[in-house]
């Protein structure tokens, strides 16, 4: 059992390597050890984050990205435990479709972006079904996962307590499906994130992963920083809200195997 | 094999193949974003034609998917001989897994693909930036699984070797690696499909060759059929490629 | 003299709330070579951890262990071999080279190793599966490789911690008849702890009882009975009846 004070020790431990970094970043540029060409002083970065922040710049571009994050983030939420209750629960469509499931999810779906314009052309729609594409699969994956053990093994206890089947779905399928949406939603935000980034990226005017190309070859540099910590900020952040959610209640509940990436 | 089951999924592709080629012809899908299915697969086997390729795609198809396989073979390289060393280190020894596991899961999460322009701008449009992003992307699934691997081994084997008064050398090559091969042989998959991910982005992106750039270049002169014709192509090696170390994940773990 | 020597034997555990516990404070045994001594007491009450301190595996808080006139404070590979519940095969070895494996260790020349592995896997019954991968193989089977590792090395001491704990009922009654085999066959000193009297009671020269925790040795078992021994003989329900008072009154 980790006593709170070796907690605190790591914590130290980690941040250090960070600022270590940080520093060893910021020195060697300034004095040319590392060329001030392609890489930005962490200081000119900080400084450049903020002009984007109060030049209204940040705002923009983060709408452009969180809106079709959001819906993108939400629809596979939505489509995922519709999809995965339904599948999950018959036994034919779980097993027919379960090869394909596994391949879709390998295969690069980068390869599946000019599909997306090619249909929507570049608009919001393109950048929230691409996004969809990467966030649906694992929610998708571990509702039919849930749905299914719940499925065989505790209906039959449930029969024999002669419960109604509306009962069935409160009780048993209903919690543990939100389980395995809980434990694979981290995953999916952060799919969809790269869903839209490459989106933006691939082709298109707006959005932070065009910001991205646009500063890099126009090389501003520190801008093009400015953005990489807003981003790294957000993603830390999420993900470690997640993270202790996920640690609170899921973990120590969920005995089913569940994916975990 | 359940038949019901077969024929279930023959048909879940006979239908997706059917819409495939019936929408466009209805017009429900618009024939210039979304070719017929037989218009495509003819594409395909007029690129795949080493003859009748070059009027379709200038340089001939193979040169692009020579170098496309290259960057993702040197880039899986890479992450092979820097990922497995990182991985056993840091997870080999208890302390430096608790504090730095956690920042490459973090790592991880975050959408590396924004650093790409960053390293075109640094290396340019060659194969290099492709083979160093790739590298990137596949790298930390790989550390991740190793130390997953090696946190996975039952402690009996260790005490049993103990038991039997191994040196920590004989310890690690006559325990340790074997029982962490069949979890650090899916971290391997899992590296090989980033990078293949990640070279084949960096080509659609910024690059002048490669299967990604035809994708590109294709849909941007709007010619449909070569675009879905080179995914297709692309789609079914990348399948191929990660079907053969499963097959060869299987043989090994038939023990 | 020719044995294991237990002195003094104390063992604390730091439990919850830091409080100290004593697992055994005290423990003095003696146990004689070649014989086949048995170790029950209630659950809980150490004689796992008695077993492991034997084995080198715990230090123990105070008090020391001779065997054979040499003080013991850590594994022994060459003078004892242990055989745990979980047999513990490594999975990606065939059955042969699972039992090559402490020779190996050792730097045992191949070809020697090999013979020696064949002959305890012989031994054992298991020749026709040497080839055979432990998945393959059942829990009884497994087990039986097991021992077959540990008396590869020809150990004095053969230590054995419940090693039949998971198999049914009748597996174990084989296997406990082919341990006597084995027993007498290497002339190994066996120390043996189980929860099952009638394993106790079947396979002794001597059962140690011990007591709740603290443990100390409530009393000691000599059975005399020649082997092999008939698991019907009413004088080994006499002997189970009192190591079953025994341990109800621990």
């Amino acid at each position: 059992m980790k006593s709170d004070r070796q907690t605190l020790l790591i914590w130290i431990l980690r941040l250090l390597s960070v600022i270590v970094i940080f520093v060893v970043a910021e020195l060697s540029i300034e004095f040319k050890l590392l060329s001030p060409i392609f890489l930005s002083k962490p200081s000119e970065s900080i400084i450049s984050l903020f002009n984007l922040f109060r030049t209204g710049i940040v705002f923009e571009l983060l709408y452009q990205t969180l809106l079709p994050l959001s819906v993108a983030f939400v629809l596979s939420i939505i489509i995922g435990i519709y999809l995965g209750i339904i599948i999950g629960s018959v036994k034919l469509l779980r097993e027919g479709i379960e090869p394909f499931v596994a391949i879709f999810f390998s295969i690069p779906k980068v390869l599946l972006v000019p599909i997306f314009w090619s249909i929507f052309g570049f608009s919001l729609e393109y950048k929230i079904a691409y996004s969809l594409v990467h966030g649906l699969p694992p929610i998708l994956i571990n509702v039919i996962a849930m749905a299914a053990s719940t499925e065989e093994s505790h209906l039959k206890i449930a029969k024999l307590y002669l419960a109604s089947r509306l009962q069935i779905y409160q009780k048993i399928v209903l919690p543990a499906i939100i389980f395995g949406l809980l434990a694979s939603l981290r995953m999916a935000l952060n799919l969809c994130l790269i869903g839209v980034i490459i989106a933006e990226m691939f082709v298109g005017t707006t959005g932070i992963g065009f910001a991205l190309r646009q500063y890099a070859s126009t090389f501003k540099t520190s801008e093009f920083y400015a953005l990489i910590y807003l981003l790294v900020t957000i993603s830390v952040s999420v993900n470690l809200i997640l993270l202790g959610l996920e640690k609170r209640i899921v973990a120590r509940r969920v005995l089913h195997p569940v994916l975990r990436v | 094999m359940n038949l019901k089951v077969i024929s279930f999924r023959i048909s879940i592709v006979i239908i997706f193949f059917a819409f495939w080629e019936i929408l466009p012809t209805l017009g429900i899908l618009n024939e210039f974003s979304v070719p017929k299915f037989s218009k495509v697969i003819v594409r395909v086997a007029e690129i795949l034609n080493p003859y009748s390729s070059t009027s379709i795609i200038p340089t001939g198809f193979y040169n692009h998917l020579y170098v496309t396989l290259f960057e993702i073979g040197v880039a899986f390289f890479i992450t092979l001989c820097i990922g497995l060393p990182i991985g056993f280190l840091i997870g080999g020894f208890r302390l430096i897994t608790q504090i730095y596991e956690p920042l490459i899961y973090l790592i991880y999460a975050f959408p590396s693909v924004a650093l790409y322009p960053l390293i075109v701008i640094i290396l340019g449009f060659g194969p290099q930036s492709k083979i160093v992003f790739g590298f990137f992307l596949g790298l930390f699934p790989l550390i991740l699984n190793t130390i997953a691997a090696l946190r996975g081994i039952r402690p009996s084997y260790i005490l049993i070797a103990r038991l039997f008064g191994c040196t920590t050398i004989q310890l690690i090559l006559k325990v340790i690696l074997p029982a962490s091969v069949p979890f650090i042989i899916s971290g391997i998959r899992l590296a090989l499909a980033f990078n293949t991910i990640g070279v084949i982005f960096g080509e659609m992106v910024a690059s002048s060759v490669g299967l990604g750039f035809i994708i590109t270049s294709a849909t941007y002169k709007l010619d449909a059929l070569t675009e879905y014709a080179v995914i297709v192509i692309s789609l079914s090696v990348t399948f191929l490629i990660l079907e053969a170390i499963s097959f060869a994940e299987r043989l090994g773990v038939r023990k | 003299m020719k044995g294991i020597k237990i002195e003094g034997l104390t063992k604390y555990y730091v439990g919850g709330n830091n409080t100290l516990l004593k697992v055994f404070e005290n423990i003095d045994l003696f146990i004689d070579s070649n014989s086949f001594t048995t170790i029950i007491g209630p659950s809980g009450c150490g004689k796992s951890t008695l077993l492991q301190i034997i084995a080198g595996l715990i230090k123990p808080d105070a008090g020391r262990i001779i065997i054979d006139g040499q003080e013991i404070n850590s594994p022994r590979p060459d003078i004892m071999s242990m055989v745990f519940q979980d047999a513990g095969l490594f999975p990606w070895r065939t059955v042969l080279q699972n039992v090559e494996f402490p020779l190996e260790i050792k730097g045992v020349n191949k070809a020697v190793r090999r013979m020696s592995a064949k002959k305890y896997i012989s031994l054992v019954g298991l020749s026709e599966f040497e080839s055979y991968y432990p998945n393959q193989l059942s829990g009884g089977m497994q087990q039986r490789v097991n021992l077959a590792r540990a008396l590869v090395t020809q150990p004095k001491i053969l230590l054995m911690d419940e090693p039949f704990g998971a198999l049914d009922e009748q597996t174990r009654q084989k296997m406990a008849m082919e341990l006597i085999h084995l027993w007498q066959h290497t002339g190994v000193t066996i120390l043996f702890v189980t929860h099952s009297l009638a394993e106790a009671a079947y396979l002794s020269d001597r059962v140690i009882v011990l007591s709740n925790r603290p443990a100390t040795i409530k009393d000691v078992i000599d059975i005399d009975l020649p082997r092999p021994r008939d698991i019907e003989d009413p004088i080994l329900a006499k002997i189970r009846k009192k190591m079953w008072n025994l341990l109800g009154a621990a």
